[in-house]
């Protein structure tokens, strides 16, 4: 990754970030190997080892807590079930100012590949395997990020 | 009992009735207009059929011009009816009366169905009775009876609210503003409500997210303050963008400590680490999908934080390096 530092340019590194083209096609993992992640706006689904615990199925598929457009981030997919999480991913590091295990979301278990939907962000179709769901922070209500 | 085999398929026909019904109960969830007085009957007997079917005792049936005041009034009927049950009577101090009628009243929905905002449910529900066939079977004959009656209210009346006692419904709103975005209906509008009620009530909504009525009508009103204290990291993002995203830099007397151009990665975009004028350190960026930008607040005493990279790590609480895809 190119880092540049700089003291100065507010206006030209927000224009940047303001022209930055969207891209909202379908993003396909063919292999993903554990340990790394994926992420659809604040919700990241990283690939853990098929003996990552989990708690009971929740019926459901939607991996996000809430009953906005934002929380709708779907995993759709013949063989995909979904259940309660219960321990963060290894290496995970939950800023000691959280409350703690807000960042914690559900487990993805895949007996075959499927894809996360949402209907704003391009969607990601991924892989069989068990996958450990987390949310981004949010540090000004201290919990995860709601929208 | 009769065994039936597993649907795993749906015939062609079947299939052309998906679009059929999703178009019908879309017109549903978004229609419109005050109840006619035969309406104001049926919906009437229906609440009082519901409460029959759920072996309650028959309730007063109040139709209500809009969801506040359902919701004021079913939050102090809630709280009055729990004193009356707890046997409390009313002897705390009125301040703690006023608290705990408060909470009743923010707490509303916990009573409340949906009526024809929750007309999805309807939708699947009539489709695998008409369609696929459920309708017929024999032992499902009385259950299909009785979600006749939530059919009616679901088709006539917006939200209801429901104590043993009495049943409030709520009119539907009088004018509804949505645009068609790949296949969700959003509301949204920049000139006025999205939600207009006969009593004069409204909503208002910028792509979906529901905000205060003066960031539609009088952004001018929107200060610095207000956008800090905001919980929502959506509205926040709404308040910024009504604001002005030049005005807000610059009101801020932002100053930039970091930028990124992730050009190596599909899908991800340049962010840009700032630091207000109150010492506050934001990550702005956008997620690479959508194209909108996000402000997000990194803790104050989180002082090693220079770099965007530093930054992200410590909002999603891993090495960024591990991300293979974003959206």
């Amino acid at each position: 990754m190119k880092t540049e530092k700089m003291t100065t340019d507010v206006t030209k590194a927000f224009e940047a970030i303001n022209t930055a083209k969207p891209s909202p096609e379908v993003r396909t993992c063919r292999r993903i190997e554990v340990g790394f992640v994926v992420q659809q706006g604040d919700c990241y689904l990283h690939r853990v080892k098929d003996s990552h615990p989990h708690g009971s199925e929740l019926g459901t598929r939607q991996v996000a807590v809430g009953t906005t457009i934002g929380s709708r981030h779907v995993v759709e997919g013949e063989g995909v079930s979904v259940f309660a999480g219960t321990k963060l991913p290894p290496g995970f590091k939950e800023a000691p100012a959280l409350r703690q295990g807000s960042l914690l979301g559900p487990v993805v278990v895949a007996d075959e590949p499927f894809v996360l939907t949402h209907p704003e962000h391009a969607h990601h179709r991924l892989p069989v395997g068990v996958y450990q769901v987390t949310y981004q922070a949010d540090f000004v209500s201290m919990r995860a990020v709601v929208d | 009992m009769k065994t039936y085999p597993i649907i795993t398929k749906l015939t062609p026909a079947q299939k052309d009735q998906l679009a059929v019904y999703r178009d019908e109960w879309t017109k549903v969830v978004l229609s419109t207009g005050l109840l006619s007085a035969e309406e104001r009957e049926k919906v009437i007997v229906a609440v009082k059929d519901l409460y029959r079917f759920s072996k309650l005792s028959e309730p007063k049936v109040v139709i209500v011009p809009s969801p506040i005041v359902m919701a004021r009034a079913g939050g102090a009927a809630a709280w009055w009816w729990h004193n009356k049950k707890q046997n409390k009577g009313f002897a705390e101090s009125p301040n703690t009366q006023s608290k705990e009628a408060l909470l009743c009243s923010q707490k509303w929905y916990s009573s409340a169905q949906g009526g024809n905002v929750w007309g999805g449910w309807c939708a699947h529900l009539c489709f695998w009775r008409d369609v696929m066939g459920l309708g017929e079977r024999p032992e499902l004959k009385e259950t299909y009876e009785r979600f006749a009656v939530w059919e009616t209210l679901t088709r006539l009346t917006h939200w209801r609210w429901m104590s043993p006692d009495f049943c409030m419904v709520s009119e539907k709103p009088i004018k509804l503003v949505v645009e068609l975005r790949s296949g969700v209906c959003v509301p949204h509008c920049l000139d006025g409500p999205t939600h207009e009620y006969a009593d004069g009530w409204k909503i208002h909504h910028i792509d979906g997210v529901r905000v205060p009525e003066h960031v539609v009508m009088e952004p001018d009103k929107i200060t610095l303050e207000e956008i800090a204290s905001e919980k929502n990291a959506e509205i926040r993002r709404v308040m910024r963008t009504r604001y002005g995203e030049g005005r807000y830099l610059k009101d801020t007397g932002a100053k930039l400590l970091c930028v990124d151009y992730e050009s190596a990665r599909k899908g991800a975009a340049p962010r840009a680490l700032m630091l207000d004028n109150t010492g506050q350190r934001w990550l702005v960026g956008t997620d690479g999908s959508t194209g909108r930008v996000y402000y997000m607040c990194i803790p104050e005493n989180e002082k090693e934080v220079t770099t965007c990279q530093e930054a992200h790590n410590l909002l999603c609480g891993f090495d960024e390096s591990r991300i293979l895809n974003k959206s």
